[in-house]
């Protein structure tokens, strides 16, 4: 086995890498990084979450919540903890995730009227955030390991240069056949996401609205995901950024979920 | 569904999987509420729950699903299914987290919104049916209906019925009583029509013999045999009213000209049945034979047409033949003075 494992090794480099290959490692390399920009920005995040979900006929319906967000390792696990404001008969309850780079992730959540903390199933990563259009993943950041990435272009949108990446699930996936991510050059964030079906329909397109630089790092403080398959859109507003405040991995668990932590969570 | 035989591959389907299945006849109440968040209301489940318990003991009832049952499953799965806890809480708060956990936790929130509406002023009860049958359906939305209207629902909240079984008997309905009305009103104007064209308010009785025979034959058939009054009946019923005058003013018209011309009733009598009365009896198997076939097709509407067709013909040909002859026998002094 060992020996078969050095013949390929050695077949690889008498071939070299070709080309193509390493086109497939730069896309890699430049969708690791916009992960990075977008998903793991600081070493700890704060903010407050305006969700508001527009349906097909117009009728809005909004969440508020209050996110914290933990990296334990740049680009791997991230502990998140939500605690929910509005609507007003579901404030306080609380929800944590612990996300793992395998997939195996885990999630929590406080249901305060009846005091009980359970874990709920966390296999469906496609499935819907609150009822809002966007998924989970979403939210937390499908890991780029999971699709093989090609660069397909080099364009400018709305005035800025974007790497145009096409990314196809390595396994069968619900969620997409295929994305397309518009990544701005300059600071790697993806300012347009189109998903697409096993049909290659267009079904969800992501746009980030508004971008601000806060504590020195380029956020996106608005962005929308319109879903083309079913109609209407959710839009979600970050208020109150703060990175890199030290948040401790503590908070992180069932005792916190049934007492929110006081000096990050302001009713 | 009954359209089909009953031997009929599609029915023999539809009898399998609505004995298995909990019915594959959709009907919906629907509950409306005047704000938003009002069918999170624990007096309002507890009430839709009631409503359910009444329409599950009709036995065309397969099964009732609504928000009530996703609630009480939440409640269930929570408490690591103690069966004790699949109840509807009695605080509202409750209610609105469970829904919310929910949403939380995966699957599609379309699932949910099968049942309420995102906002939760409207919720969708779903009521299986077993049989499609108008009177099966009527039977369910009566009893439903008594309930409601013994149990009057909770302040603010409207209760209607939709789908297709309802929107099929209600058509029905309109449609049957459509076509009484249309049937009565038909019957009255080609009375009138006939007293004009013959001159003659007597005349005009006779004439309209054979068409009010034939009618009350068929309808007391149908009625002997226990047949609904539906569509194909209904169109039927209104055919008859034009083919029987058709006989019975053919018959009158020639059997006056030739009186006229003989003045002697007798004679009149012969040349009658030589002629009018032949083409007449001719008229009356070319078509009763010809909608024969129709019994052999697979779909009952088209045998129902088919067999009344040929029972139609052949009574207001007798009629026509038998009656009208008879009757004017008798009143012959009145009739051609």
């Amino acid at each position: 086995m060992k020996k078969l494992t050095t013949t390929l090794f050695a077949l690889l480099l008498i071939l070299g890498i070709s080309s193509s290959n390493a086109a497939a490692a730069d896309a890699t390399e430049l969708m690791k990084q916009s992960h990075l920009a977008y998903f793991y920005a600081g070493d700890d995040g704060l903010t407050d979450v305006n969700m508001t979900i527009v349906s097909k006929k117009g009728k809005e319906r909004v969440r508020e919540f209050t996110m914290i967000r933990l990296d334990i390792e740049e680009g791997g696990n991230q502990k998140y903890y939500t605690y929910f404001k509005k609507p007003s008969d579901v404030s306080r309850i609380t929800f944590l995730v612990h996300k793992t780079s395998e997939g195996n992730d885990q999630r929590w959540i406080y249901i305060p009227s009846i005091d009980l903390v359970k874990p709920i199933s966390a296999d469906d990563k496609n499935s819907s955030f609150v009822g809002s259009d966007f998924s989970y993943e979403d939210i937390s950041g499908r890991h780029w390991i999971e699709d093989n990435h090609t660069l397909k272009a080099d364009e400018t949108l709305d005035g800025k240069a974007v790497y145009v990446i096409e990314s196809v699930p390595k396994e069968a996936y619900k969620g997409f056949a295929r994305k397309l991510s518009y990544i701005d050059k300059e600071t790697m964030l993806p300012l347009k996401e189109e998903y697409f079906s096993k049909k290659d329909k267009l079904v969800k397109k992501f746009t980030a609205d508004k971008i601000e630089v806060v504590d020195g790092i380029t956020t996106i403080i608005v962005r929308t995901m319109h879903n083309i398959k079913k109609g209407g859109h959710t839009t979600v507003t970050f208020d109150k950024i703060s990175y890199n405040v030290g948040v401790k991995d503590d908070i992180f668990t069932e005792r916190y979920l049934k007492n929110p932590p006081r000096k990050y969570i302001k009713k | 569904m009954n359209w089909f035989k009953k031997s009929h591959p599609i029915r023999i389907a539809d009898n399998a999987m609505n004995a298995h299945l909990a019915g594959t006849y959709m009907n919906y109440l629907v509950f409306e509420g005047e704000e938003e968040g009002s069918m999170k209301s624990p007096e309002l489940l507890n009430y839709m729950y009631a409503v359910q318990q009444e329409l599950s003991k009709n036995e065309t009832v397969g099964s009732t699903t609504g928000v009530t049952d996703i609630i009480k499953k939440i409640r269930y799965e929570l408490y690591t299914a103690d069966s004790s806890k699949m109840v509807i809480p009695d605080n509202q708060l409750e209610v609105a987290q469970l829904l919310f956990v929910f949403e939380m936790s995966g699957g599609d929130p379309d699932d949910l919104f099968e049942f309420v509406t995102p906002e939760y002023d409207k919720a969708n009860l779903w009521v299986q049916l077993k049989n499609g049958d108008n009177l099966a359906v009527s039977a369910v939305v009566d009893r439903g209906n008594k309930f409601l209207s013994e149990n009057p629902p909770p302040e603010g909240i409207t209760v209607k019925w939709a789908g297709l079984p309802y929107i099929n008997i209600e058509w029905q309905n309109q449609m049957v009583s459509g076509m009484q009305k249309s049937l009565a009103s038909s019957f009255v104007v080609v009375f009138l029509m006939m007293v004009f064209l013959f001159r003659s308010f007597k005349w005009g009785f006779f004439s309209m013999l054979p068409l009010t025979i034939t009618v009350m034959a068929i309808y007391a058939f149908i009625g002997y045999i226990g047949k609904p009054y539906d569509m194909p009946v209904a169109v039927l019923s209104s055919l008859t009213l034009g083919l029987s005058i058709d006989f019975a003013i053919h018959f009158i018209q020639r059997l006056r000209v030739i009186h006229k011309r003989t003045q002697n009733f007798d004679e009149s009598f012969n040349e009658i049945f030589e002629g009018t009365g032949r083409a007449i009896s001719r008229n009356v198997m070319v078509i009763a034979i010809g909608f024969l076939p129709m019994l052999f097709s697979t779909l009952v509407p088209y045998i129902t047409v088919g067999a009344f067709f040929f029972a139609i013909m052949i009574v207001s040909g007798l009629v026509t033949m038998l009656l009208l002859p008879s009757i004017t026998q008798m009143f012959k002094k009145s009739l051609f003075k």
